[in-house]
């Protein structure tokens, strides 16, 4: 008896192991697959834009303007004011966002309002991009603008949807990115080098600027990067801000220099902007059956941009973290 | 380690200024700093595409004078008339009593030169039975009365509304003189099932990807199209039905609200008579080349019988 | 090296105090840049809420619900539409919400499940290539652009649905919904993943002691572990979904009706805004309104990401201890 009822509760062990394993295998087998079915949606999205905007793309596409109506020609005056925007997003967004990280992570860290800053650019972060935008029309251009145009009696100039505009906005999207990466950055240099330098007699500026931003660069550059790719894929702030469906002009303006004239980007112009253009092709274009290649062609130098662009960001983490373990020595 | 790290430094500064330069360049590539005599326009987004066929073949004419023409809206056109900023302003409707008197308070005169006629279309998709409507119906389609295709002697599906956004000038149009033809009656607004997209194109995409869809839009988006019906609209049972496509002949039948119901008249506004090059240009849109191009783009010429 | 003389001295101290001005004044900069980047959400707050008030001007506020029309033949009607250039012009919100929420539920529920499954599979299951290969695909589809997501939806997915769930309208609330989870999916994804690495190594290793299989270690302790992590992940997934404007304003269909009908159009707060916002007259009722929808979508997503702050930092004290 004691014989049977030792071999029964082997018997429920070894059944109870196959039931956990199976279950465990069915379970492990499934979150296996589920993964690889939603991986390989997503890259078909990519890959399907990739496919048919393949046959459009060329350098002629890149450089040329819009032609016949939308249907011929490129989207070059589109990647131009791209450019121009983020160029001038930079120049607001990333002093501020970098000034700002340092401050917070080296002066006030330890201070109780230091967590209040975080978590207040933390829910900077989680703002729709379409309120930003609705922020930024009524704040920059209509109040701002609108006054400092009455201030200065310039008729129409500030007070109107503009490239200054427009960059400043995105600017105030992309600065929560900004800071985070920076303080990241700084996070990641050595306190030894910290107490080094003020060992040495540097102050607390000289030792920021020549011992810890240098150091942090690397980093600091990684978030400028995906910065940039981050305002590149945004529209909804733009929409309203000075994005034009089709402008036969560049927006630059000549600067006289006597002898010299220096083509600069007038950010106080319209602009054509290359996720915009996407979407004006797909809803406004005379016939958007037609123009699908050119859709596509656009989508996919789009999408081009930003996977360089973190591919960018990627290899400067990697090169980054590969730096600081030598400096560390493990 | 300290080389390595100044080695990042250069390639990033390297890169940075390549960019920067190469930017330069680019910019400089479009430049052209030939004396011009140029002409601003400014306006509907609608006549926008017509206005750079203007442009184009006046310039290849008068090479002396450089035509820059921005859409952006018939009222952004008005108010760059006001301000002086363009010397033509595209608007795609007359302008009202109290936008003339502002434009008068500030010392612009506002002078409407007619340039061509528009007419909106109503369409379906290609496999549809119908092939006309009268405007009780349409009005009754668009008003959430009629929601079957089955009342108006189609199959029994149910129609899907299209329409543009309440920003257009068209969901205007259409909303006058279809919806509110009558009136004494109250003020009858769009059903709120209809759907709302962005563009004329959006509407047509739409219409040819839904058997059962129903849209209407400027005839540019719709005529060159295979894809799509443009129906005849009846203005009551008795009358004949009539095609806005006839209409855009070069000689054809003057449109006339009493033969077709939607249409609008596009304009090119302009301070005080027009004089020097910009009357050139006028005179050039008006004339027979400057019609052909209206015939091409899909617009309806303005009609030499005499108005 | 002591100085030699008085003079020499001198020098040094001009030298110090010079040095002590540069630094102040690098420190006031600082601060300066730090309290901008800090309060600038409090200002955006302040604004927002300043523009919104203002609607009260012009609509009561039970006219942002509904509004009342009088019929000759049939007394009262109620109407819920949002149709501000409708005679009398109508202002009511529910159609918005009910659109946003039928759009970014339906969304945020897909998501969910892959998101978390994807999360799961990158913490624990994938091999280290394997993870170092999906990680960064992950990390790039958090950034792509919505507006190439909605046009690929409008282009392919649209006919797709039509066709696979045989749907009346072509352009409605589920397309706007699959076309959000593919923006949605990456970020629980990538957020889950985060959540369960941040768990100790040690507890995964007493759990297999314990004689657990795989799948009990990730149903029965690291998920209850990241719970808050994971919930956090899909809170802000939501908002995410709510807030998001292209590929909504390009595949729903843009209808403003009252109805739950996840295959009929709905038209979204944040859709509403981008079509309307561009040729508003200026001080209107029609703009106040706006800034009020847009106001209403600003807190929503506000709260949501704080209480997912609360929830990662819940995590955070867990895990640590």
């Amino acid at each position: 008896m004691e014989f049977f009822k030792s071999i029964y509760s082997w018997y429920r062990v070894l059944k109870d192991y196959r039931r956990i394993s199976v279950t465990n295998d069915l379970a492990i087998n499934f979150i296996r697959i589920m993964s690889i079915v939603t991986i390989t949606l997503l890259l078909a999205i990519v890959g399907f834009i990739a496919v048919n905007g393949m046959q459009v793309l060329s350098w002629d596409f890149i450089f040329s303007p819009p032609k016949n109506n939308f249907t011929e020609g490129g989207i070059g005056p589109a990647i131009f004011g791209t450019i121009s925007v983020v160029l001038l997003m930079i120049f607001f967004a990333v002093p501020l966002g970098v000034f700002a990280a340092i401050y917070i992570n080296e002066y006030i860290f330890d201070k109780w309002y230091s967590r209040i800053i975080t978590v207040s650019i933390h829910t900077l972060a989680g703002v729709p991009s379409i309120v930003i935008g609705l922020f930024g029309f009524g704040f920059f251009v209509l109040f701002l603008g609108r006054n400092l145009d009455e201030l200065l009696n310039t008729g129409l100039l500030f007070g109107k949807p503009a490239m200054l505009w427009a960059s400043i906005t995105l600017g105030i999207l992309v600065l929560p990115l900004i800071i985070f990466t920076t303080i990241e950055a700084l996070k990641s240099v050595p306190e030894d080098h910290r107490n080094a330098a003020l060992g040495l007699g540097a102050t607390k500026w000289e030792m920021i600027s020549k011992v810890v931003l240098p150091q942090a660069r690397p980093g600091i550059l990684t978030g400028i990067i995906l910065s940039i790719s981050k305002a590149v894929s945004e529209t909804a702030p733009v929409l309203f801000l000075g994005c034009a469906f089709f402008l036969p002009e560049l927006p630059v303006t000549n600067l006289n220099f006597g002898a010299f004239v220096i083509p600069m980007i007038n950010p106080s112009e319209q602009f054509m902007y290359l996720s915009y253009h996407i979407f004006a092709l797909a809803t406004q274009s005379t016939n958007p059956t037609v123009t699908l290649p050119l859709q596509y062609g656009t989508a996919l130098v789009l999408i081009l941009t930003i996977v360089l662009l973190n591919i960018f960001a990627i290899l400067f983490r990697y090169k980054f973290t590969k730096t600081f373990e030598k400096v560390r020595g493990y | 380690m300290y080389k390595n790290k100044s080695k990042i430094n250069t390639y990033t500064f390297g890169l940075f200024l390549i960019a920067l330069i190469s930017f330069a360049i680019y910019s400089c590539r479009v430049d052209n700093t030939v004396q011009k005599d140029v002409i601003r326009i400014k306006g509907s987004d609608t006549m926008l595409n017509l206005s750079l066929m203007w442009a184009e073949k006046f310039m290849q004419e008068n090479s002396r004078t450089s035509i820059q023409v921005s859409g952006g809206g018939s009222e952004t056109g008005l108010a760059a008339l006001l301000n002086g900023s363009v010397k033509v302003a595209n608007i795609s409707r007359s302008l009202t009593g109290n936008e003339i008197q502002t434009a008068l308070k500030k010392g612009v005169e506002p002078v409407a030169n007619m340039v061509a006629e528009d007419a909106i279309v109503i369409a379906v998709h290609i496999a549809n039975k119908i092939d006309s409507l009268t405007v009780a119906e349409l009005k009754k389609i668009y008003s959430g009365h009629i929601k079957n295709w089955k009342e108006v002697g189609g199959d029994n599906k149910r129609i899907i509304l299209y329409g543009r956004e309440k920003s257009s000038g068209t969901y205007e149009i259409f909303r006058n003189s279809i919806l509110n033809e009558a009136a004494d009656s109250s003020f009858i607004d769009y059903y709120a099932g209809m759907k709302v997209l962005q563009g004329t194109a959006a509407i047509a995409e739409a219409v040819a990807n839904d058997k059962f869809g129903i849209g209407f839009g400027g005839m540019g988006y719709f005529a060159s199209r295979k894809d799509v019906k443009v129906l005849s609209i009846k203005i009551n049972n008795i009358t004949k039905a009539v095609s806005p496509l006839k209409f855009t002949s070069l000689y054809g039948h003057p449109i006339h609200p009493n033969n077709y119901p939607l249409s609008r008249k596009l304009y090119c506004y302009t301070n005080g008579k027009p004089q020097g090059d910009v009357k050139k240009f006028i005179d050039f849109i008006v004339s027979s080349n400057g019609q052909k191009i209206v015939e091409q783009m899909e617009f309806i010429p303005l009609t030499f019988s005499g108005e | 090296m002591l100085p030699e003389s008085n003079n020499e001295l001198l020098k040094t101290s001009t030298v110090l105090n010079k040095k002590n001005f540069i630094e102040k004044s690098f420190e006031y900069f600082l601060k300066i840049n730090g309290i901008i980047a800090g309060a600038l959400i409090l200002f955006i707050f302040l604004f927002m809420i300043n523009e919104a008030v203002q609607v009260l001007n012009y609509i009561t506020p039970e006219n942002l619900l509904y509004i009342k029309l009088d019929n000759k033949s049939a007394g009262d009607i109620f109407s819920f539409d949002w149709s501000p250039t409708s005679n009398p012009p109508k202002y009511s919100i529910l159609p918005l919400l009910l659109g946003s929420f039928l759009t970014a539920i339906p969304a945020c529920l897909i998501s969910a499940f892959l998101g978390l499954i994807l999360g799961v599979y990158l913490s624990e299951i994938a091999s280290a290539f394997s993870r170092n290969l999906i990680k960064p695909v992950i990390e790039v589809f958090t950034g792509i652009p919505t507006v190439v997501v909605g046009f690929i939806t409008l282009v392919v997915a649209a006919n797709f649905i039509q066709d696979v769930f045989g749907t009346v309208s072509r352009l409605n609330a589920l397309l706007a919904a699959f076309g959000l989870s593919t923006i949605v999916i990456p970020i629980i994804a990538s957020l889950t993943d985060d959540a369960l690495r941040s768990i100790p190594e040690d507890i995964r290793m007493a759990s297999y002691a314990l004689g657990a299989s795989k799948w009990q270690t990730i149903s029965t302790v690291l998920i209850p572990t990241a719970i808050n992590g994971i919930s956090a992940s899909v809170l802000i997934g939501f908002s995410r979904a709510i807030g998001e404007t292209m590929i909504v304003l390009m595949v729903s269909g843009n209808a403003a009706v009252i109805s739950v009908d996840l295959f009929g159009s709905v038209r979204t707060i944040s859709a509403t805004i981008a079509a309307e916002l561009g040729q508003v007259s200026i001080n209107s009722q029609h703009y106040y309104a706006l800034f009020f929808i847009g106001f209403l979508l600003f807190v929503f997503t506000l709260l949501i990401n704080l209480l997912a702050e609360l929830m990662l930092d819940k995590m955070k004290r867990k895990v640590n201890i």
